[in-house]
């Protein structure tokens, strides 16, 4: 051969070598802060009901109301009940409700943003249709017109309601992403060497679309944590004797400047997993943006 | 375009006496002591010319350091380090080296942008003012009075939004207090002098109505606005056609001349060096290596140093003897009457003729060898490739691929096909999955055909051999490999299912001319002991001379000559042809400057619809006779025998071709 050095590999491999992306995520001190704050919340959601003796049903009417003291460290209610379990309770079912909106919405996304940028011409039309419905429809208030039926039924439907308001916008944004990947020389070459929809979609789309995916999945559940919360806040989310942190906030708003623990607590501890939450998605996109310009 | 640059012209008044008109008096002893340091060649300047006003440009200890990142554990990157270079006034210095090695970057610390966060140190003086440490504004006015810059892409440099006029008219007012239409009126004339034919009507243009080689002209129209003293052109010629690329340099070279304006022209095509440049600095990992003389460095018998690796490369192509012809079988594939256009969109609710991408081309292929397409960009290459790998009916024509007709294909067969034909892409970065590694990247096609693993192991570690990677690459992304590696993954890819017919789209354009020769080389010897038979898709005049049996000469979306390929490029019978090969460019100065060519004119992709798509263009049709001239109006030529014994055809009325070209 002639002085072309393809005898050996890159000198350049060990500068330009991409560190795994944890150990990217270890050395950025908001990611640190962001794991730990929602490491200590699930502890908390998952371990909680066995540390702590009250249930979040527990009423002790001779204790109505009380200061937050040894005893309740977060106080009481108004019929007694312990304040930290209830909080604990609620986060249980918001951290919950979150994760599966966000798997759910994510899922939904990808299937209609891939199928969309992927196939094009009238199955794009339809279903990007079928998103721009849904983005002019006032979810608010569609949600508020049929949470009378849900009323009796599980929580899960209000998970699903929720997704269904979620998923548009990263659909869109899936749907752009694959028409780019879709006219990318790669894809071609691979549809040359006689591969199908399925194989370019598992082999070539799906990897370059992980990173999009992680970090709006991370983005999702906050946003549905908060979602929730607010149609808590208005009634029609979770019903007592259920809890979760946005009917506690909504339950404490009337006695916030009376009996403030009733109200801050679950408020500290919505704003606290939130932050957490978008902490960790930010921190993720920073270093899976890092890998990206490495990669190129 | 003007053809007042094509002459040498003795009595320029700025001109130096380095640019000498002699070439090959230099005794190859001076030629060797010019071929050394910066500082020793300033010495001998100094020495030479004393008498001579001081220079304009001066560049000493320039240094570009990018700063890493702590973070993400980037380390420093020293892009530009020590560099000196002087730059007389009505000079052209050539600077060149490959890519990565700190062109761009120091052409962008002259003029004080510098992308990214990055310490520049040293000092750039222009007309004896140093340039390093103005703040932005002067900075600005420098670059717009002083010193004009030409980008590599045009359409990158002009805003897609205003008509070209207008911006022009803004480049001039930002340099001289005149009135708006003061200022078109001036923008006319620029456009007028980098050779824009009607330039009152085509100011009011937009850039995308201009083809590439027009757009490079307004750029160079804006650069020039303020009549600066310095040009600075970063591969200005790259990004187009070969016959286009003629006349951007000799207009730039006539810009130089009659403005006695100097000219920095950063390129990487030594070609472009021998033709129009006075002196040439060689880069090599953000050091200057070498610099002197045009003529002497590239003239010398041997050159030495990165210059004359660099060189010897390009010349080892040059020189490479016409393939030898390969024992032909059986059509492996037969294209006949093939055409393909495009609906066009339509302009203001008229329905616009479509676009004939191509528009009846038929050649075959013969088991063994290797037939090449030859044309510039747009003329309808890869367009011809694509219908043949989509292996679905043409629109019209007809497509034979190892005996099989496309338009009546079992699935079976289909698959099987697959198999059979493969393809290489120009650009190899684009073609592989950045987010595979390479061993996963060579064993697609059997992964998509269902290969079994032991097969799979076995194949990738003998497909890597044969492209001559080192193993344990399978295991890296291609991110991490070089231009001419990617490009060897990409071919191992493509020959990973023991194909019959590959198509190589301009296998070797994107890689650095020292990586060509051997990527060729590779490619023929591969075709030698498989058996394969190649459809290789090329402008590149040397490349195909040196590997193509056959070639196919396309203008237009239809093939104008076709023949042997040695026959066909050493005795081009189409004026067209004739083009291609005068325009392709030597690194011999001295030919190079002495040579004359046939230039084309005009917009590549204007046809007049009826007779000859070539006639405007054509500069034989203004000098045939009455007769031919009609028929070239009036009838579209048809492929003709040009000689009773050769197997060469073109497509073209006019029958005294070589009387009148060489008369030209
Ligand atoms: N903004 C930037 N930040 C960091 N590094 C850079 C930046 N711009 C360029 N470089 C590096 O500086 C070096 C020189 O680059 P430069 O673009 O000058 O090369 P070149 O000789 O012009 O190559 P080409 O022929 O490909 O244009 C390269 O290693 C490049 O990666
Ligand atoms: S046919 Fe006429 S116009 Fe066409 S190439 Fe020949 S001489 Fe030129
Ligand atoms: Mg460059």
């Amino acid at each position: 051969m002639t002085a072309e050095p393809s005898a050996a590999l890159p000198a350049r491999a060990g500068d330009v070598r991409r560190d795994s992306l944890a150990l990217r995520m270890l050395r950025d001190p908001m990611a640190v802060v962001g794991a730990l704050l929602l490491a200590l919340l699930v502890g908390l959601a998952v371990l909680g009901p066995w540390l702590w003796p009250y249930d979040h049903t527990t009423q002790r009417p001779e204790a109505m109301l009380a200061e937050p003291s040894a005893k309740h460290w977060l106080g009481t209610a108004r019929l007694g009940e312990d304040v930290l379990a209830q909080c604990v309770r609620g986060l249980q079912k918001s951290l919950v409700i979150g994760v599966l909106v966000a798997v759910i919405s994510t899922a939904l996304a990808t299937a209609v943003g891939l199928a969309a940028g992927y196939f094009g011409k009238r199955a794009d039309r339809a279903l990007m249709w079928g998103v721009d419905m849904l983005l002019i429809l006032p979810s608010f208030l569609v949600v508020a017109v049929i949470s009378p039926t849900l009323r009796d039924r599980s929580w899960l439907y209000m998970v699903l309601v929720i997704a269904l308001f979620q998923w548009t916008l990263t659909a869109r944004v899936i749907r752009a992403r694959t028409l780019s990947l879709r006219g990318r020389q790669f894809v071609g070459a691979a549809r040359y060497m006689g591969a199908g929809a399925g194989w370019i979609v598992r082999k070539h789309l799906v990897p370059h679309l992980v990173p999009l995916l992680v970090i709006d999945c991370t983005l999702h559940v906050s946003a549905a944590i908060l979602s929730e919360a607010g149609l808590s806040y208005f009634g029609f989310g979770i019903q007592a004797p259920d809890v979760s942190l946005g009917s506690l906030v909504a339950d404490g708003s009337g006695s916030a400047l009376t009996y403030p623990w009733v109200f801050l607590a679950p408020v500290g501890f919505l704003v606290v997993t939130v932050t957490g939450v978008g902490l960790l998605g930010e921190a993720l996109r920073r270093a899976l943006d890092e890998g990206e310009a490495h990669a190129v | 375009m003007r053809s007042d640059a094509e002459q040498p012209d003795p009595e320029q008044p700025g001109a130096k006496q380095t640019s000498a008109q002699q070439p090959s008096t230099e005794q190859p002893g001076a030629a060797e002591s010019d071929a050394v340091t910066t500082d020793a060649v300033r010495g001998v300047a100094a020495g030479s010319d004393a008498a001579e006003e001081p220079a304009l440009l001066e560049v000493a200890g320039l240094s570009v350091t990018f700063t890493g990142d702590r973070r993400t554990r980037r380390p420093d990157l020293r892009a530009v380090r020590e560099v000196n270079l002087t730059l007389r006034r009505g000079e052209c210095l050539a600077m060149v080296g490959e890519s990565g090695s700190g062109k761009s970057v120091t052409a962008s610390a002259l003029i004080g942008l510098v992308p990214g966060r990055a310490e520049v140190r040293g000092s750039v003086r222009l007309a004896g003012r140093e340039l390093l440490g103005l703040d932005d504004r002067e900075m600005s006015r420098v670059r717009g009075d002083r010193i004009g810059m030409v980008f590599q892409d045009p359409l990158a440099a002009l805003l897609p939004v205003t008509s070209v006029g207008r911006q022009i008219a803004e480049a001039v007012r930002v340099h001289r207090r005149v009135s708006r239409a003061a200022a078109l009126r001036r923008a006319v004339d620029l456009l007028d002098q980098v050779g824009i034919p009607d330039a009152a009507r085509r100011a009011r243009a937009f850039p995308y109505e201009f083809s590439g080689g027009m757009r490079q002209r307004v750029a160079i129209a804006v650069a020039i606005a303020g009549d600066p003293d310095l040009l600075i052109a970063d591969e200005p010629t790259s990004a187009l056609d070969t016959t286009v690329q003629a006349g951007v340099l000799n207009l730039l070279e006539a810009l130089r001349k009659d403005r006695g304006c100097s000219l920095l022209l950063i390129t990487h095509d030594l070609g472009v060096v021998a033709r129009s440049c006075d002196r040439v600095a060689v880069m090599r990992d953000g050091r200057i290596t070498e610099e002197g003389g045009v003529l002497p460095l590239l003239g010398a018998a041997v050159p030495a140093g990165h210059l004359g690796e660099l060189l010897a490369a390009t010349r080892d192509e040059e020189r490479a003897a016409p393939a030898a012809p390969s024992a032909a079988g059986a059509p492996v594939l037969r294209v006949a009457g093939l055409r393909r256009h495009y609906r066009a969109r339509q302009r203001l609710g008229r329905a616009a003729p479509p676009v004939r991408a191509v528009d009846g081309v038929s050649f075959t292929v013969l088991a063994g060898q290797s037939l090449a397409l030859l044309g510039e960009s747009g003329c309808g290459k890869t367009t011809t490739l694509h219908e043949i790998l989509r292996l679905a009916a043409p629109q019209s024509g007809r497509i034979d691929v190892l005996g099989h007709d496309l338009s009546r294909l079992t699935p079976r067969d289909r698959r099987e096909l697959r198999r059979q034909v493969q393809v290489v892409f120009q650009d190899p970065a684009a073609s592989l999955d950045p987010r595979m590694r390479v061993g996963d990247i060579i064993a697609e096609p059997l992964d998509i055909q269902r290969a079994s693993a032991a097969h799979r192991a076995t194949r990738v570690e003998e497909l890597l051999t044969m492209v001559e990677l080192p193993p344990g690459t399978e295991r890296l992304r291609p991110g991490l490999l070089s231009g001419g590696q990617r490009q060897r993954v990409a071919i191992a890819r493509a020959l990973a299912t023991k194909p019959r017919l590959v198509l190589l789209d301009e296998p070797v354009s994107a890689l650095d001319a020292s990586l060509r020769v051997g990527m060729m080389r590779l490619l023929d010897n591969l075709r030698a002991t498989m058996g394969l038979s190649y459809l290789l898709v090329s402008h590149d005049i040397q490349l195909v001379r040196r590997s193509a049996d056959q070639v196919a000469v396309l203008y237009l979306g239809k093939v104008v000559e076709h023949g042997p390929a040695w026959s066909v490029l050493e005795n081009p019978q189409h004026p067209y042809t004739r083009a291609l090969v005068d325009a392709s460019p030597t690194t011999d100065p001295a030919r190079e400057r002495s040579r004359e060519r046939v230039v084309l004119l005009g917009d590549p992709h204007a046809t007049p619809g009826v007779g000859c798509a070539f006639r405007p263009r054509c500069p034989l049709f203004p000098v045939s006779d009455e007769a031919t001239r009609g028929s070239c109006v009036t009838s579209e030529p048809e492929l003709r025998q040009t000689h009773p014994e050769k197997r060469q055809f073109a497509a073209c009325h006019s029958r005294q071709l070589k009387t009148i070209i060489d008369a030209y």
